[in-house]
């Protein structure tokens, strides 16, 4: 058992306060990312529980026990920094063996616990070399591997995967996916990269300026934001956020955009004229006759498998869609859209969620 | 091209003359250690003379040269190794731990060298008689430290600094406190820093006269006391004041020489890095 427990956690600097209230359980073997635009205080929070800040105000618990004076080494954890930071004047051996040297475990004992990590790792080959004549994916691994060989309860990483080239990260980010299986650990992540945090995370904790914005797996965060700053953050191209009025005729309730078009919508409970925000998915949204609204075709960007159509409405609000279609229209076309009812969110006048 | 050339020439000779106006004391000092005390008054001043040693005869017979260069060893190694022992930790700390006095602490001890020693020496002269310390090393490589404490925490500090703190923060995270953190990653880290203050601060240890000569005598003086004992009441001797400085510089300069590639490297540490 390996849980974190984070209750009412909150960070001053002077009368700053970073951190507003944080309450968040991490499960035995779970893997966690905290997730949000730079400055949301995530790098903060993950240090917060790994020691290297203190606690103003709140617990940090592990496996039950409270952890707010503890010193860094003595909770059981293991960080991987963004910028690695390796011991640059000892070897691979010796920055993977660092920790065991100070606990004083015996020579023989650490060095088979180095090995053993090295193979995980392939780093086996590497040793006896120095961090600056490694590459950067094989400092990331060196890294990874320090926090090994201390098999922590749990492992902090913070924007691990930042330093590295696109398809190194692809590559690394597949492997910390399988070493979190291989290695049975709990795992806390953080980044700002939404890409990551929907292809690892266990659960994903969204956070800005210091609050949390929503708690949930990848796929709840995707199909039910809790706020238009969630529904803008996750999920790749962004979701389209219309704002409109509430307007209801003949029974039924209209949406009247910004732009001058009309769309019904369930019901809601709001009055006549309140300020509403639409959401739709890129890939929620068709090019088909009968739609629902129409708009001038500005741009088209094409990816190959898929094609991204940027449509004007009306008052300059673009609206991005997603199709498999390599030719599905022109620039200048006049194009019908229409949409899937079940696949529209609201947001009220204050950004929360409606259905 | 024609034009490079000619700066060339031009920067090359201002070079040679500026270096020349550098090292002609010197030279000239040099050249008077081994003249006759006749040839050294000589005007106009002679190049061409027969060279003798006899000046460093008499210069030994009348100090004791061995026992006042070991006292310079003793007060620049001393002081040196003393030093850094005790800036390492105040530099740590304020490089990776500032608090908001930091930057005006740092200010308040480089401003204790703002005020010429001749100011305080009568207190400090009372000092050691009181704890009598007159005449002994212990004094002098205290002062000596306090006096070159201010300079080392600076040059430690940026050095310090350098390093980025999420080693020191890794390192805490594997188990190091603040002192194994210095011994196993800062003080490896920033060695050629360190060297490089340990030198600076031995050239100046060794070099050290006001101090030496005011609270000093037989039993702790340093070089600089033999070579100042070479002018006195009865006249000014230059050769054999010239062979006393000699003598004492020599040490210092060929130290200065053999580790001139440390002391640059690390002067320009965090420069070309």
């Amino acid at each position: 058992m390996s849980g974190v427990e984070l209750k009412s956690v909150r960070k001053n600097y002077g009368a700053v306060e970073v951190i507003k209230g944080v309450d968040l359980t991490v499960r035995d073997r779970e893997f966690v990312v905290f997730v949000g635009p730079s400055g949301c205080g995530k790098s903060t929070l993950l240090r917060m529980i790994a020691g290297l800040e203190e606690i103003t105000v709140g617990d940090l618990l592990i496996d039950g026990a409270r952890m707010n004076d503890v010193s860094p080494d003595a909770r059981g954890l293991a960080m991987v920094f963004q910028s690695y930071a390796l011991y640059p004047h000892m070897t691979v051996a010796g920055n993977m063996g660092f920790a065991l040297m100070l606990a004083g475990v015996p020579k023989a004992e650490r060095d088979l616990k180095v090995r053993q990590a090295a193979k995980i790792l392939q780093l086996e080959a590497l040793l006896d070399r120095k961090p600056g004549q490694l590459s950067g994916g094989q400092r990331q691994r060196v890294a990874i591997g320090r926090a090994i060989v201390r098999e922590p309860k749990v492992f902090l990483f913070d924007e691990p995967l930042s330093n590295l080239d696109a398809a190194l990260r692809v590559q690394m980010r597949v492997e910390l996916a399988k070493l979190h299986r291989d290695l049975n650990a709990t795992m806390i992540y953080v980044t700002h990269d939404q890409v990551e945090a929907m292809t690892m995370a266990d659960r994903i904790l969204v956070l800005r300026a210091g609050i949390v914005e929503q708690v949930g797996s990848p796929l709840d965060l995707y199909n039910k934001p809790a706020n238009t700053f969630v529904a803008g953050f996750i999920g790749s191209p962004k979701m389209n956020l219309v704002g409109a009025s509430v307007s209801r005729r003949d029974g039924q309730t209209f949406a009247f955009l910004d732009g001058g078009q009309r769309l019904p919508i369930g019901d809601v409970s709001l009055k006549d004229g309140a300020g509403i925000t639409l959401g739709l998915r890129p890939e929620a949204l068709l090019l088909s006759a009968g739609g629902a609204a129409r708009g001038e075709v500005s741009v088209i960007e094409h990816l190959g498998g898929e094609t991204l159509v940027y449509v004007d409405i009306g008052k300059g609000q673009l609206l991005t869609i997603k199709t498999g279609d390599q030719q599905p229209a022109r620039v200048g076309d006049i194009v019908p859209i229409s949409f899937d009812p079940s696949r529209l969110h609201l947001f009220g006048p204050d950004g929360q969620a409606l259905n | 091209m024609v034009k490079n050339k000619r700066a060339l020439v031009i920067r090359t000779v201002l070079g040679w003359l500026i270096a020349f106006i550098m090292a002609f004391p010197v030279f000239w000092m040099t050249l008077a250690a081994f003249k006759t005390e006749m040839d050294a008054y000589a005007s106009p001043p002679l190049l061409v003379f027969t060279p003798t040693l006899e000046n460093f005869a008499e210069m030994n017979q009348r100090v004791d040269y061995v026992r006042h260069a070991w006292n310079s060893v003793l007060v620049a190694l001393g002081s040196t190794f003393l030093g850094i022992l005790i800036a390492a930790p105040a530099a740590y700390v304020m490089a990776f731990h500032p608090t908001k006095r930091t930057r005006s602490i740092m200010l308040w001890m480089l401003s204790t060298k703002f005020m010429p020693a001749v100011g305080v020496l009568v207190p400090m002269y009372l000092m050691l008689v009181w704890l009598d310390l007159l005449d002994t090393r212990t004094a002098l490589i205290t002062i000596t430290l306090l006096s070159n404490l201010p300079l080392v925490v600076w040059m430690l500090y940026s050095y310090f600094k350098e390093v980025p703190a999420e080693i020191l923060e890794a390192g805490r995270m594997d188990g190091a406190g603040p002192l194994k953190q210095l011994r196993y990653l800062l003080v490896p880290l920033a060695t050629p820093g360190i060297s490089s203050t340990a030198l600076l601060c031995i050239i100046l240890s060794w070099n050290e006269s006001f101090w030496c000569i005011n609270v000093t005598a037989v039993d702790s003086g340093t070089l600089a006391l033999a070579i100042a004992s070479f002018s006195n009441p009865e006249g000014y001797f230059w050769a054999k004041l010239s062979a006393a400085s000699l003598a004492s510089v020599a040490p210092i300069l060929i130290f200065g020489w053999v580790t001139q590639r440390q002391l640059v490297r690390g002067l320009t540490f965090g420069a070309v890095k």
